[in-house]
């Protein structure tokens, strides 16, 4: 039996934190600097993710080569939606093999994973709630096991700003639920709700190990500034009391990634900004470190 | 001068290093006649006892007063902080803001400027309390947790639900490590 990937799941109830941006460079410079094999998931209906990666600037439509495969994913019923689809059909067979049909090759060591647009729906559609839950972890396991596809060392996962019927699945069976925040108020007043509210709604599952971090620090020189280390001080002391009061696994990583404008362009643009690399290599020696 | 030019022999360089200093030389007088200037038209304007005063004494000395320094240390600031917090939260804010109202305006600078509060070059008492009780009030309402909904283990027994043991089983179930 193939070797399970660690999974990590990027989730802010908070919108414009940088849960897209965060999800696709970790995975980036994971995927360029090591010799781990990465898989990348958008699970958010608005599809940033993927727009960001296949967007043809210039013409709006999506980048040739990806814009192909995802037309024969779509039309093989081969999406995330269809894999949901057919998990959550009456049957005792979870029917849906899986290859390069339902994965797209960024590359060489960089999966992915699109989003669609009927994710809205999915709310709606799927009444067997419960059942749900296990579908991210049913997948990967056919994932795992596939010939067809390789052995990911990593699966991350680009959660929406809720709290939907995917997330809820992914965080009832990923290794770590990474959670950026930002040097304002209500980027970080999501942190605390999700430290405390995490373990009650996904029992009697385990809860994850969560790791918070700054993402979009405003800097002076080569440091934090004040304000921004106000709220880094701020967010730790939350995630010290929450752990305590709710025994969970719950810390805030040192490292942190400067605000950079146009960052989500060098998605479309190939790679991750120079002065970014470093910044997320420590993030990732934290993460990893933490869920060894 | 060009200073990229290289010289052909030292007496050139000499020359060139005196025109320099005659340039820097004749700066200097076009600035001590404008300072010349500036004091007969403020003496004029001040009168000379207060201008001599002022001249007399070095501007760091003359912008602060002994009354402006601090009392607390910039590392003590935070710390301070935390108490004002803890203060807020137990319902103390009467208490926290009659801390403030007593603090010297320089220790609430250190304060403001540790909490990263951007402020006007000469901020009020006011401002900076106000600035002071802003963070506290984020600080209180971060670590609040208003949850309203009873956990589910206390609405039902703790077992996982249906299914999810017997697919926990099947051949394709990755295992967390």
């Amino acid at each position: 039996m193939s070797k399970s990937p660690k999974t990590i799941a990027t989730i802010n109830f908070k919108g414009g934190v940088g849960k897209t941006t965060v999800t696709w460079c970790l995975g980036d410079v994971v995927s360029a600097f090591s010799n781990a094999k990465v898989l990348m998931f958008d699970l958010d209906a608005q599809m940033s993710l993927t727009q960001a990666i296949a967007l043809n600037e210039d013409t709006g439509a999506l980048e040739e080569r990806f814009g192909a495969w995802y037309e024969k994913a779509t039309s093989r019923e081969k999406t995330i939606f269809h894999a949901l689809d057919r998990f959550a059909r009456p049957s005792s067979h979870f029917d849906f093999p899986i290859g390069f049909d339902f994965i797209y090759q960024i590359a060489n060591d960089f999966h992915f994973v699109p989003s669609v647009e009927d994710l809205y729906w999915t709310e709606l559609e799927v009444f067997d709630r419960e059942g749900v839950k296990d579908f991210i972890r049913r997948l990967l396991g056919k994932i795992t096991n596939s010939p067809k596809v390789p052995s990911y060392d990593y699966v991350l996962f680009d959660c929406p700003p809720s709290f939907t019927l995917l997330s809820y699945s992914v965080l009832s069976c990923c290794n770590l639920v990474l959670i950026p925040v930002n040097p304002d108020f209500f980027a970080s007043k999501g942190t605390n709700l999700i430290l405390n509210s995490l373990k009650m709604r996904i029992e009697p599952f385990p809860i994850p190990k969560i790791g918070v971090f700054m993402n979009k620090a405003k800097t002076w020189g080569s440091s934090p500034t004040k304000e921004t280390a106000f709220y880094m001080r701020e967010v730790a002391q939350v995630c010290a009391k929450a752990a305590k009061a709710q025994k969970i696994d719950a810390t805030f990583f040192e490292s942190w990634i400067p605000e950079r404008v146009g960052v989500k362009r060098a998605i479309t643009s190939g790679g991750v900004p120079g002065e970014l690399v470093d910044p997320f290599k420590q993030l990732w020696a934290e993460v990893i470190k933490y869920i060894a | 001068m060009n200073e990229e030019k290289p010289f052909r022999s030292p007496p050139e360089e000499l020359n060139a290093l005196q025109a320099e200093i005659n340039e820097v030389k004749a700066v200097l007088r076009e600035i001590s006649a404008r300072l010349s200037r500036i004091e007969r038209h403020a003496k004029r304007a001040f009168g000379v006892a207060l201008v001599k005063k002022s001249l007399a004494q070095p501007r760091a000395e003359r912008t602060r007063k002994p009354a402006d320094a601090p009392t607390i240390k910039t590392e003590e600031a935070l710390p301070l902080f935390d108490g004002l917090a803890e203060k807020w939260r137990t319902g103390a804010a009467d208490k926290v803001d009659r801390e403030l109202e007593e603090m010297a305006i320089a220790d609430l600078k250190v304060v403001a400027h540790e909490l990263g509060i951007a402020s006007a070059t000469k901020p009020t008492r006011r401002s900076l309390k106000d600035g002071i009780i802003r963070r506290v009030k984020e600080s209180v309402m971060l670590s609040k947790n208003t949850n309203v909904t009873a956990p589910r283990s206390e609405k039902s027994p703790q077992v996982a639900p249906e299914g999810a043991a017997q697919q926990g089983a099947q051949a394709d179930e990755p295992q967390r490590d």
